[in-house]
Parts: structure tokens; sequence; C-alpha cells
């Protein structure tokens, strides 16, 4: 397991899911940048050959848009608690895609995402670590997967 | 008409889940929702469910449990259960129809996907 591979898995589950699921269509072409602080967080750890974290970023108007898109809301109509758990449910796809394309013949167990307050990160490993950004109608996306030692 | 029965902790899966099936254009007569596995055995016990569409990963009684559960049930055991994850490795999918699964549908999805899974659970044309 490589930076490389992880990578890659990122790369194809993140528009795979946002098409799918959020009928979202990630930007091509998307400048080089840090998701603002105005944004939300989720995170989950999974477990099995192979242990370590989930988390993904997204900041808030787009996470407003495909909470909306999910749900098939108005953006208005949302209520806050509706947004995280869309959000919460990206993260679970997210993190369940990348281990089935890297250890498609492996058994995970996921934790359950939760939404990560402002100070909360899990943002520090010493194994095979790999942060893939894109952007969104709305903001930028961030998801950091890391495996521990 | 059939009646179902859609099981997953997260109100917006159970919402996106009921509109997938009203967007592939399957015929549901009523679509029931539990939040884990000990809820879904109640609804079951007391509304008549053709089919249960069950997510794996719920705090409390979780899919794996539930399945378990209906295959000792004898009154319950014929409701055929898909199994609606996230996890689509194979392990887990083997580990899943081992159990009693009669389907196995990998998060993402699209509508169509989830209709001709019921058309086959049910040997029906929606």
């Amino acid at each position: 397991m490589t930076t490389l591979d992880l990578t890659q898995a990122l790369a194809e589950s993140i528009p795979e899911i946002l098409g799918t699921m959020f009928f979202s269509d990630v930007m091509e072409n998307c400048e080089d940048g840090a998701v603002s602080a105005e944004s939300l967080s989720a995170a989950l750890s999974f477990h099995g050959p192979l242990s370590g974290d989930f988390q993904l970023r997204i900041e808030l108007p787009a996470a407003r848009l495909l909470a909306a898109s999910f749900l098939a809301e108005e953006e208005d109509a949302l209520a806050q608690a509706q947004i995280e758990e869309a959000i919460c449910e990206l993260a679970n796809m997210i993190c369940g895609g990348v281990l089935t394309r890297l250890q498609p013949g492996a058994l995970y167990s996921l934790s359950h995402p939760e939404v990560m307050r402002a100070g909360d990160s899990i943002l520090s490993h010493d194994g095979v670590v790999s942060n893939h950004t894109v952007c969104l109608d709305g903001g930028r996306l961030n998801a950091y997967l890391a495996f521990r030692g | 008409m059939f009646h179902l029965l859609i099981v997953d902790d997260s109100p917006a899966m159970r919402r996106f889940i009921r509109r997938s099936i009203e967007l592939s254009g399957f015929s549901v007569g009523r679509c029931l929702e539990a939040a884990d596995g000990a809820e879904a055995l109640s609804v079951l016990r007391q509304n008549q469910i053709h089919v249960v569409l069950t997510d794996i990963n719920m705090p409390g009684m979780d899919g794996e449990q539930l399945i378990r559960r209906l295959a000792d049930d004898r009154q319950l055991r014929q409701i055929p259960v898909m199994i609606l994850s996230t996890d689509g490795t194979k392990k887990r999918m083997e580990q899943m129809l081992s159990l009693g699964a009669r389907a196995y549908v990998r998060k993402p999805f699209q509508p169509e996907t989830l209709r001709t899974a019921l058309e086959q659970l049910l040997g029906a044309t929606a």
C-alpha cells in the first residue's frame, strides 16, 4: 500500500459517490488552495487488516448544496442537523469506497461518522497518508485518509 | 403492491433510499422505516412486509444481528433481506449472503440498480 494507491482510490471514489448519490460533479479546473475555515468536518475510523482514520472537510456553501441535492430539499429549508447527516453519509461512503478499492478481499469495520468541532482534528499520523482536494459547486472538499503505523 | 422496510440509522440515508425507489419507478405499497435492527424486528412483527432493505453498520442491533435474528424466527425468516452498504468487499458480501441475506447492493447505487435488485428479489416485474 502506497500513498499513490491511496490517492488514486480517493480520486476515483469521490467523483463516483458525488455523481451517483449527490448528483454533483467535480470541477475539472480546481486551483490549488486549502479548504477555508468556514467549513464542516466529519470523521470516522476503520479497523481491519489495516486500521486508520478518515476525515472529510467541506466548505459550508458546498455542504449545503450537496445536502440539498441528497435530500431533495430546498437549501433554505435545510436544518443544520440535516446538512451534518448528509455530510456524515458522504464521509462514510467515500471511506467505504476507498477501502473497497484498495483491499476488495478484506473485511473492515467502520465507526459511525461524527461531525468534528472546531479544534478537533485527526490530521496527524505516521503511516501512509493521503490528502485529496476537489472543487465543487459552492467550494472545496478535502478528504484525508491515514493508515496507522 | 409490495410493502418495504428500510433499516438505516441515518434519517438522511433512509430518505435517499425511499426517493431512489420512487425515482426508479418501482411500485411500492407502504414504505416503512426503522433506525436499527431492534426497531426493524418490532415493525416486522406488526406489519406485513415483503422485503427488508438494511444497512450493516448501525448502533444497537446492526444489520448482521438483524439477519441472524430473522433467520431464527419461524414467522419472519421467509422475508427476503437486501443489504445496502458502503462496504463492497467480497468478504463482506459473502459473509452477509451466507448468513441469509438474499441480495447485496453497494452504495453508491443508481435507482435502476435498486429496481433491478428488487425485481429479482421479489420475482416481479414492477
